[in-house]
């Protein structure tokens, strides 16, 4: 056990130092998010407003979701890099606990993504985002968003994986990203999608942690939304570790 | 390096392997391998892309499950006992398995705090490495801005951070350029030195022939040839005498005229006719012949029979070396 804990933690340093010093990973920890809340709220919000839509308070929910799906995305990245260069096959030949790799970056993700929630909500709440629920509430806002930056970790990790180079891990991974982000009530209301998709817009892991954090910000029942929102990040952190052991195995092995 | 480790952790650090196989899929990598690294010598796995010499060295490093056969280090079963096999190996993949964002000193002392060091212990494991391996200057750079032969050097470093019984080095000169392939061969010949137990895989014949004790030539999976340098040299026996003309028009009728002193081959390429199996005496005669002939002649030289010719004499009868590019993929 303790040999876990050091080893993850020798390898998450590393991991969070690889992000600090890479120009990349912080424009899209930090930039991108803001670039997003910025633009969408400019070009958006009136409209929005018409619409019904209060996108001062609901937009930076979305862009958290989104900035932890860009964790996710340079998980991709950064284990199709450890995996090509051989250093993944260094730290399976060194006598360390066998998680800690992966557990390692897991927990670079989630700090990383604590920067990006922290920088996305500040600035939120400097244009008029408020959390109405309580000071419990707006710390298991934080806790969902990391949750789900943990599951993205996770799922597009093992696109790194199995993708021939790092750079082609980057882009098979916002393959995922876009019909999910897009498709989900993150820009506009279920209602206003096609009627066949409603149920998959709706449904979506995306939609449900959007709405589990507007919720948790005032907008929208807590609990059938936290709930759902749990559901899928356990049920997607089963599936896609017990998917990176096996991958991990078999590339390893290449 | 630090010697009393050294010298206590190869006390025994051989490896043996005996029938060893593995498959993936319909690609026979290792269809029965059997060899022997004996404590403190350098073992040299030589053969062309796809022979088995990496999938041996993933199934030593307990990267990989064989399909049969055993394979033990310093008497641990790769295969029963990974984690006691894991405490006394190192390996040196094919790439330089360093960070690159990391500078040199931080990747020496990421891996010795891995291998469980304090802190203290890996920054001063961390100097006594990057002196060793004429690093020092270069140890508070990223790693990504070394040269080749540094970061293999680095990379070999940090193979060392707590000194292994049995090394694996796979292709480490791979890529490189003449002068970082000496840097390395140096390293290596210093690491033998010290006592360390080495399992080096190569594709080049100069590099088995300069650094290995013993040497396993692989091809398909199969060994073909095993035995000192010079025992494998041995086998291809004599010397020959290659005469190299001012004028390669004449390439023909002196290989004729050559005939004589014994079997020729023309190489045009380099303008030079070889004769088998021809030592000092045949050299002068040679020499005489082609001078009363009137002859210009731009270089004669002996020639030692060379790996190479070892090499492509054991593998001539396989397929060529290209038709094994499918089974790279597994087994390279």
């Amino acid at each position: 056990m303790s040999a876990l804990v050091a080893d993850t933690s020798i390898l998450a340093r590393r991991a969070i130092v690889r992000s600090a010093r890479n120009p990349a990973s912080i424009m899209s920890a930090v930039l991108f998010p803001l670039l997003f809340l910025g633009l969408f709220n400019l070009v958006m919000r009136r409209v929005m407003a018409a619409q019904g839509f209060d996108y001062a308070q609901l937009l930076p929910s979305t862009v958290v979701i989104q900035a932890m799906m860009f964790a996710g995305m340079s998980a991709a990245y950064y284990v199709a890099d450890d995996r090509t260069t051989g250093m993944l096959s260094r730290l399976r030949s060194l006598p360390i606990h066998r998680a800690s790799p992966l557990l390692a970056r897991t927990f670079a993700d989630a700090a990383r993504s604590l920067l990006s929630i922290a920088v996305v909500v500040g600035v939120g709440v400097a244009t008029g985002m408020r959390f109405t629920a309580g000071a419990a509430a707006a710390a298991g806002y934080v806790l969902v968003a990391v949750a789900f930056a943990v599951t993205m970790s996770l799922g597009m990790g093992l696109i790194g994986l199995v993708a021939p180079t790092r750079d082609s891990a980057a882009s098979l991974a916002s393959i995922p990203y876009l019909p999910l982000i897009m498709l989900s009530s993150g820009f506009a209301p279920v209602d206003d999608f096609p009627g066949w998709l409603q149920p998959f817009v709706e449904w979506q892991p995306v939609t449900s942690a959007i709405d589990a954090l507007r919720a948790l910000a005032g907008d929208g029942d807590i609990s059938t939304t936290v709930t759902r929102t749990v559901m899928w990040s356990v049920v997607l952190v089963l599936v896609f570790t017990a998917m990176s052991v096996r991958l991990t195995d078999r590339a390893v092995s290449r | 390096m630090n010697e009393p480790d050294v010298a206590q952790n190869s006390a025994g650090g051989g490896v043996r392997v005996e029938a060893l196989t593995k498959s993936f899929g319909e690609v026979h990598a290792l269809a029965g391998v059997t060899f022997e690294a004996r404590p403190g010598t350098v073992l040299g796995l030589l053969g062309p892309n796809g022979a088995g010499k990496t999938t041996t060295v993933e199934i030593l490093a307990t990267l990989v499950q064989p399909d049969s056969g055993t394979a033990t280090i310093a008497g641990h079963s790769v295969v029963d006992e990974p984690d006691a096999v894991r405490e006394r190996i190192a390996l040196t993949g094919q790439f330089a398995a360093v960070d690159e964002v990391l500078t040199g000193r931080e990747n020496l002392e990421m891996f010795a705090r891995l291998r469980g060091l304090g802190r203290g212990e890996a920054a001063a494991r961390a100097d006594l490495l990057l002196d060793q391996f004429s690093l020092a200057e270069a140890g508070e750079r990223r790693s990504g801005t070394y040269s080749g032969g540094m970061r293999r050097r680095l990379d070999i470093a940090a193979s060392l951070v707590v000194p292994p019984a049995v090394l694996f080095l796979d292709e480490p000169t791979t890529g490189l350029d003449p002068r970082s392939r000496a840097e390395v061969w140096e390293a290596v010949r210093e690491l033998r030195d010290g006592g360390l137990t080495v399992i080096l895989t190569t594709q080049y014949l100069e590099e088995a022939d300069q650094l290995a004790d013993d040497i396993v030539v692989l091809n398909h999976g199969r060994i073909v040839a095993s035995g000192t340098p010079a025992e494998l040299k041995g086998q291809l026996g004599a010397t020959s005498c290659a005469v190299t003309l001012v004028d390669a028009a004449q390439l023909p009728s002196v290989a004729e005229r050559l005939q004589a002193f014994g079997e020729t081959t023309v190489d045009a390429e380099t303008g030079s006719v070889t004769v088998a199996n021809a030592g000092a005496d045949e050299l002068v005669s040679i020499v005489t012949a082609l001078g009363e002939a009137g002859v210009a002649v731009a270089d004669v030289s002996l020639r030692q029979p060379t790996l190479d010719d070892v090499f492509f004499a054991l593998t001539e009868d396989s397929s060529p070396i290209e038709a094994t590019d499918t089974e790279s993929v597994g087994a390279s």
